[in-house]
């Protein structure tokens, strides 16, 4: 007990290395909070997220363009309507994945390109779903 | 899959073992079997295996609030309180989960210790039936896996000790199992008596949430084309200094003593030279210039005339943390020179983190780029960085 009041005695005022401004602290201070981070609008699982590049025009009807950097999120159960990365024959492809009345479909957004029925037996698989797609317009 | 230099082969396909091409083979002499066979050949490509490998880590993060990174490859997961769930079933819940996720394919081995889980994994791997996870719960399954696993292939024992235990007809891991504590600890002392509760499903080896510090670090080359002049080896033996002065600093380490080497063509039997030095700075540092200076010193012991160098490296040893500097008696610690030295060291690391590596360096390391171009690496067989640089992502066709 009596200690305490002795070591209080002791103490120093710390000495501050950096130097202090004078004036007004900013009023904006208390309301900093951090800037706008794309990779969290972007990304809600890191690990399991990629990226990919886009090469033709398929899919130009659902505002992919080539030269587009996709975010693939491999965690996301595919549903019809998500637009996806299919493996088909050891080649990658972004399409729409559809169900319609006789079976599932990878559709392209582009009137020149002809949908494809997935076939059961064939080699193809979803390899994740596409959540969004980044482009540079000044390089 | 190669070393650094495309010099061995240090990973192989499961085909690629029924061929039986053994690990570690210089590429040289398998490159009959691979024309042969049409066998595809890649350099490593370590940016693409730590980005993999920190996913892999992170989604087995959201399986349970305690684990071990173990390395690159492997972790321990305690999985206390997910009994409710089933673990076998847990096993293979994340085992696909992390396929689907990452697709990298993984084993799951679960038992009461890290050694049975250890051999856990091993049967999740190689067994058809397990499909990737195996759990070892009963009595009856531990002795039947134990009878069957030849004792230098447990975890913790090593060559000495199992050429030790065949001698007195100490076959496989049941007989180990089988064998007194008493007898055991008389003759292995406690690290044996540990491994041997643990193979009873007693936990002795906890799991290390916190990696304990290094005890050494390393920078090391091996060259594209063999050195032959004094000057390209110092420089860089200078430059690996710098690099290994930078990861101590990174880990928060000082190390007392500065190992040096160099080797020849070690193929090269007749003339197969290996030079080792040490030297240390005059207290234990993590200051470029000391572990640099005492890194020139070494060299000079190492540095024979007329060699052609394959390869070279430091080793930093006795690493203490920072904070742990044992004072000198003779030498009471100038204060304020080391906080200045320490300040200077905190802004070469931040320029060159900005400006890129090597942007500030020593003189030692020598400024004309050109004339080293080409000294480290080789790498014919180059697979992308599809994760870790922009432009190598994977292509889709659209």
């Amino acid at each position: 007990m009596f200690l305490l009041s002795k070591t209080d005695k002791r103490q120093h005022p710390p000495l501050y290395a950096s130097t202090v401004a004078a004036g007004f602290p900013s009023p904006a201070d208390d309301y900093m909070e951090g800037a706008l981070d794309l990779n969290e609008f972007l990304i809600s699982h890191p690990a399991a997220t990629f990226m990919v590049r886009v090469e033709g025009a398929s899919m130009t009807g659902a505002g992919i363009l080539s030269g587009d950097v996709l975010i693939v999120d491999r965690s996301v159960e595919s549903r019809s309507g998500h637009i996806v990365i299919a493996i088909i024959s050891g080649e990658l492809t972004v399409k729409r994945l559809i169900k319609g009345d006789n079976g599932w479909f990878l559709k392209a957004e582009h009137p020149d390109y002809p949908p494809t029925k997935i076939d059961p037996d064939a080699e193809c698989s979803i390899w994740g779903v596409v959540t969004g797609s980044v482009r540079r317009f000044v390089p | 899959m190669l070393s650094n230099n495309d010099g061995c082969i240090i990973a192989r396909s499961n085909e690629a073992k029924a061929l039986s091409i053994p690990m570690g083979m210089p590429l040289f002499k398998a490159r009959g079997l691979i024309r042969h066979y049409g066998i595809k050949v890649y350099s490593s490509n370590y940016p693409l295996y730590g980005d993999m490998s920190a996913r892999v880590m992170n989604a087995l993060g959201a399986f349970t609030p305690n684990m071990e990174i173990y390395s690159i490859d492997e972790a321990f997961l305690g999985l206390a309180g997910f009994e409710y769930r089933g673990l076998s079933d847990y096993g293979h819940d994340i085992r696909k989960a992390i396929k689907k996720w990452t697709g990298i394919p993984v084993s799951v081995g679960i038992a009461e210790t890290k050694t049975l889980a250890k051999i856990a994994g091993h049967i999740a791997k190689k067994s058809a039936e397990a499909n990737g996870s195996f759990t070892i719960t009963d009595e009856a399954t531990r002795r039947d896996i134990l009878s069957r696993i030849l004792i230098r292939n447990i975890w913790g024992i090593g060559s000495r000790w199992a050429r030790m235990l065949n001698s007195q007809g100490i076959k496989t891991a049941l007989d180990f199992h089988d064998i007194p504590e008493r007898w055991v600890r008389k003759h292995m002392g406690v690290t044996g008596a540990r491994t041997l509760l643990e193979l009873k499903g007693q936990p002795c080896l906890d799991l290390e949430s916190h990696p304990p510090d290094k005890k050494t670090i390393r920078v090391s080359r091996s060259f594209a084309k063999p050195v032959t002049t004094r000057r390209v080896l110092r420089e860089s033996i200078a430059a690996f200094a710098a690099r290994a002065a930078e990861k101590m600093r990174q880990n928060g380490l000082v190390c007392s003593i500065v190992n040096v080497f160099a080797v020849t063509n070690q193929f090269d039997r007749q003339s197969y030279y290996r030079g080792s030095a040490s030297s240390h700075p005059p207290t234990p540092s993590n200051h470029t210039a000391d572990i640099t200076r005492a890194a020139l010193i070494a060299f000079e012991s190492v540095w024979r005339p007329g060699l052609q160098f394959k390869g070279a490296g430091v080793m930093m040893l006795g690493l203490v943390r920072a904070e742990n500097i044992q004072g000198q008696l003779f030498f009471p610690p100038d204060t304020l020179a080391d906080a200045r030295k320490e300040r200077l060291m905190a802004a070469f690391d931040k320029i060159n983190n900005s400006v890129g590596s090597n942007a500030l360096r020593m003189a030692s390391v020598g400024v004309n780029e050109r004339a080293k171009c080409g000294v480290y690496t080789v790498q014919n067989h180059h697979s992308p960085r599809y994760t870790t640089c922009w432009s190598e992502l994977p292509i889709v066709r659209a």
